[in-house]
């Protein structure tokens, strides 16, 4: 049974150090993520499962942004990430190091491009499993469109879609995530389509009560960061 | 590691030394901040830019106007003692080659003593070695101060620098001078044409491997003028180059006028190397 959910995006951004020195909208964001998770935390799951989107050989391959060296800012010292995950994986997890989670974390990775019903299959098969009350991480972002300096380029579209996303996030209906297009959200960039789809699987029709501690586009991608708690 | 007023800098550290004259005839400022107000202004001003250490000079150091030690004292010794009283974490550095100088100045105040014309008095080693000040120990040619290179010859102008320089670091220990506060300099244009001063900034590696802290003192010199054939106002684009050159090759201190973009330079000399991270990096990462 889901006894939290908490989304963040998972910009390469959020990894520590990754900026040089702190970049102010960045630490706004982790400060935001932080929070979402903290609430996740609160609600004492037994497990904690990150949900998050995979690219087209993200399994297999070390992370790129492990490349080059970058430093953590209190230390001087290069970053050590995990390799070898999806960077939304990776994310979901240093967010969980950061709010000091202690629980034993699981992860579910998605292909970014996998059918909205298999999708949803995934998530009723989460909650599906009788041993645990579970806390859902959900990775995802919205359309990178949303500037002529989004990574890619103005899309009038790109609006209209993420906020069908925020509705729903914020209303706490997130069964209706499952209404997303997915060709049209590959169109716009969207990270976050497959690992929202696994969210309205898993938490289907329950109803629960949202918090959006973040909606904002500071570099032309869409970030959403809210939680969610079932309605008692 | 080197040592200056109670800090201590790691190898990849990259300082400022700005340039502050109390004279009426230097070269590049031709007497700009000769007043004392002016030149305290002008120190506000580096620090606010980005200096760690300022230079403080009270006779230029082309041939002109006699300036004797009196004269040079009456420049340099209160005008220590104010910026010491008002930037009590600004390292300050004094212009001199006389003792008698360099005596004053510490006790008002000078963290360093930059012994530029190579040690011509060797009693300014024992002075900072008296006031466990530190000191540059410059190459300089053996030529007497205030005199311009005529028809200087080297064998191999990079070992007389090294051999000059090294031996004038060791002798300054052997006095009393604190082995971390002690600084080599190749000396740019003094006793040297420009073929030389171009070489030693190509071999400068070689004067780091010394293991001695390198000082280079660019900005704005006949070497950078006559390399690109400018004037003295147009040379700011060759020293900033030169700059690069030695950041990259390992030179820790940068006697400089043009305070603000030698930072940028410096700064960004520190983001390629990788000892310091980016300012602002999230292209390609939102």
């Amino acid at each position: 049974v889901i006894v939290a959910v908490a989304g963040c995006p998972n910009p390469p951004l959020l990894l520590p150090g990754i900026t040089g020195r702190p970049v102010a909208e960045v630490e706004e964001l982790r400060a935001a993520c932080l929070a979402a998770v903290g609430e996740l935390l609160a609600a004492a799951p037994s497990r904690v499962v990150v949900v998050g989107g995979a690219g087209p050989g993200e399994h297999d391959k070390p992370l790129s942004v492990k490349s080059g060296k970058p430093l953590s800012i209190e230390s001087g010292k290069p970053l050590s990430v995990e390799s070898g995950k999806p960077l939304s994986i990776v994310i979901g997890r240093q967010l969980l190091r950061e709010a000091g989670c202690r629980l034993p974390v699981e992860h579910l990775s998605v292909a970014a491009d996998a059918a909205t019903a298999d999708c949803l299959r995934a998530g009723r098969e989460l909650t599906g499993r009788p041993d645990a009350t579970l806390g859902l991480l959900v990775m995802g972002d919205g359309s990178a469109c949303r500037s002529l300096k989004a990574p890619g380029y103005l899309d009038p579209r790109a609006e209209p879609f993420d906020e069908s996303v925020r509705s729903c996030l914020a209303s706490g209906r997130l069964a209706g995530l499952a209404e997303l297009d997915a060709e049209l959200a590959a169109e716009l960039l969207v990270a976050g389509r497959a690992a929202w789809q696994v969210l309205a699987g898993a938490v289907g029709e329950s109803r629960g009560q949202s918090r959006l501690h973040y909606s904002n586009d500071p570099f032309g991608v869409w970030y959403p960061v809210f939680s969610w708690l079932p309605s008692s | 590691m080197l040592e200056l007023a109670g800090r201590s800098f790691d190898p990849d550290a990259l300082l400022i030394m700005a340039i502050v004259n109390r004279t009426p005839d230097s070269f590049y400022d031709r007497g700009a901040t000769y007043a004392f107000d002016k030149a305290l202004d002008r120190v506000a001003e580096v620090v606010a830019a980005g200096a760690e250490i300022v230079d403080i000079g009270g006779v230029k150091a082309a041939p002109g106007d006699e300036v004797d030690t009196g004269e040079e004292i009456r420049r340099t010794v209160d005008f220590v003692a104010r910026v010491r009283a008002e930037f009590p974490d600004l390292i300050i550095s004094v212009d001199t080659w006389r003792h008698e100088v360099g005596r004053e100045v510490c006790r008002a105040g000078a963290d360093l003593l930059n012994d530029a014309w190579g040690g011509h008095d060797p009693r300014l080693a024992e002075v900072a070695a008296e006031f466990d000040a530190a000191l540059v120990c410059t190459h300089a040619g053996g030529v007497q101060p205030r005199t311009r290179p005529h028809r200087i010859c080297y064998d191999d102008v990079l070992a007389d620098v090294l051999s000059r320089t090294v031996g004038l670091a060791e002798r300054a220990v052997a006095l009393g001078v604190s082995r971390r506060k002690v600084l080599i300099d190749p000396g740019h244009d003094f006793g040297k044409n420009t073929w030389h001063s171009l070489e030693l900034t190509r071999r400068l590696a070689d004067m780091v491997a010394t293991g001695w802290p390198v000082l280079v003192s660019l900005s704005n010199k006949d070497f950078v003028g006559e390399a690109l054939d400018l004037p003295l106002e147009e040379r700011l684009l060759g020293t900033l180059a030169a700059t690069a050159i030695c950041a990259w090759q390992g030179a820790m201190v940068f006697r400089a006028h043009n305070v603000a973009e030698t930072r940028q330079v410096l700064d960004m000399v520190a983001a390629i190397r990788g000892s310091q991270p980016p300012r602002r990096a999230v292209r390609g990462l939102a």
